[in-house]
């Protein structure tokens, strides 16, 4: 017989980086190089036309799938509408809707 | 105590790169200068150095470049002679050293640079108790002496780079940024991947402040021909496990999410500090330290409280090689003009 108290154990939200799996993010590094080039300014999430409205962080999405984190939001990157603005503002020149492109091909894939 | 005098045209006071730059500039300006080394070894810091940012050109040779001319002039450099006071005498000036020599001079440079910071004062970075983590200043002398570090390239899978050690922390009593360690940190990192190619080289950061020609340049180059990567988070401690690997823990300021990581070394950027001298100057800088303060007028920035001594390089603040070379010029020249108006009296 189980007995549910109402608290459970929460998960962890740490970046343990000895665990993640990284061949997504090597992959997408392979494909798309100058994704290295990003220095985190936030121009891309700045001009999103997605994000106002459903909260969509291509800065983060990204950066969280470079860490090897790429399962964690199959749904975000649902929201992208490919207008190509982020890669239009990007200050080094990151290739930022080819990157959104790939990540989804390499989830479903 | 002996009461040796003996006459002097000009002092130099260190022979780093600024003491050495204002030495060539007073030969070229007709003086005949004496430098006071307090080290056994002439060059400063830049003697220990391995390579120069940004372009990688040896230390050596720069330093090379710098004494040649003085040897040739058969300029007299005194090794292990650390100046201890200066003051106005009707022969210019009176330098009085360590051991209690007493000197007459015209005038003098004050170029005795600056000190590394001490990375034991970081305890949470273990340095002096882990044996794989090591200051920016120790890998420079490594490389230098034996073109590698003492870590198998088998064994070498990730390399932990941590910027501002000592520099922009309340804790250590540094508020100020040390300037030259992001873009020192940026070319260590490149050097690491041509030592350790299969590597993975990560740089922990707060802000990266690449502010000279060509830093821009070689921070891109990092990123994309050399594949470094850079995360944004001051690294809050390092613990050693069994094996002497180092366990990192940060912030992914990046994703908003902490991070932990295990490294096979780690590289501390030590930053810069000043010391005192009450003789060449009473007031204290605005950031708390103790580098030398100047007058930050734009036009008399190598004054000190005595009218005949100029002041230089690091010792005033952090400053980069090339920095402190032009200051010790700037210096010279200042010093030059200063002895001519004198003479025009």
């Amino acid at each position: 017989m189980t007995h549910s108290f109402g608290y459970s154990i929460s998960q962890s939200r740490e970046t343990n980086w000895d665990k993640l799996d990284h061949r997504f993010a090597d992959k997408l590094l392979d494909l798309e190089p100058s994704v290295r080039l990003c220095v985190g300014c936030g121009s891309c999430t700045g001009t999103c036309t997605a994000a106002p409205r459903s909260g969509f962080d291509i800065r983060k999405v990204h950066t969280r799938f470079r860490r090897g984190e790429a399962g964690a939001f199959v749904a975000e990157l649902e929201k992208c509408m490919f207008c190509g603005k982020c890669s239009m503002v990007c200050p080094r020149g990151v290739n930022i809707r080819n990157v959104m492109d790939l990540m989804k091909k390499l989830i479903e894939a | 105590m002996t009461n040796k005098q003996t006459q002097f045209p000009i002092a130099v006071i260190g022979s780093g790169p600024a003491g050495l730059a204002a030495a060539n500039t007073l030969l070229a300006l007709g003086h005949q200068p004496v430098i006071f080394e307090k080290e056994k070894i002439t060059g400063g810091k830049l003697s220990r150095w391995h390579q120069l940012f940004p372009g990688f050109i040896s230390a050596a040779e720069i330093q090379e470049q710098l004494i040649g001319p003085l040897k040739k002039a058969s300029v007299k450099i005194s090794t292990e002679t650390e100046v201890k006071t200066m003051k106005p005498d009707s022969g210019g000036l009176e330098i009085e050293t360590a051991s209690g020599e007493k000197i007459i001079a015209k005038g003098a440079v004050w170029a005795s640079g600056y000190t590394e910071f001490d990375a034991r004062r970081k305890e949470e970075y273990g340095y002096g108790l882990y044996k794989n983590v090591l200051t920016s200043a120790d890998v420079e002398e490594m490389l230098a002496k034996d073109g590698k570090l003492p870590f198998d390239s088998a064994d070498v899978k990730r390399i932990g780079i941590l910027h501002c050690v000592g520099s922009r922390d309340e804790k250590v009593g540094n508020t100020y940024c040390s300037k030259v360690c992001c873009i020192c940190a940026v070319k260590q990192a490149i050097e690491m991947k041509k030592l350790y190619p299969s590597a993975e080289v990560f740089n922990f950061y707060m802000d990266l402040r690449l502010f000279g020609k060509g830093y821009e340049e070689l921070y891109r180059e990092a990123q994309m021909d050399w594949q470094v990567n850079f995360i944004r988070g001051r690294v809050s401690e390092l613990a050693e496990d069994q094996q002497g690997k180092i366990r990192m823990k940060t912030e992914d300021t990046l994703t908003g999410v902490p991070m932990k990581m295990t490294l096979d070394f780690v590289i501390l950027m030590v930053g810069m500090e000043g010391k005192r001298f009450s003789f060449l100057s009473e007031n204290k800088n605005t950031d708390g330290s103790d580098f030398i303060s100047y007058p930050e007028n734009f036009t008399g920035e190598n004054q000190t409280a005595l009218p005949n001594v100029m002041v230089a390089g690091a010792c005033k603040g952090p400053s980069t090689i090339v920095d402190a070379m032009n200051d010790g010029k700037s210096a010279a020249l200042a010093l030059h003009q200063y002895l001519i108006s004198q003479a025009e009296k």
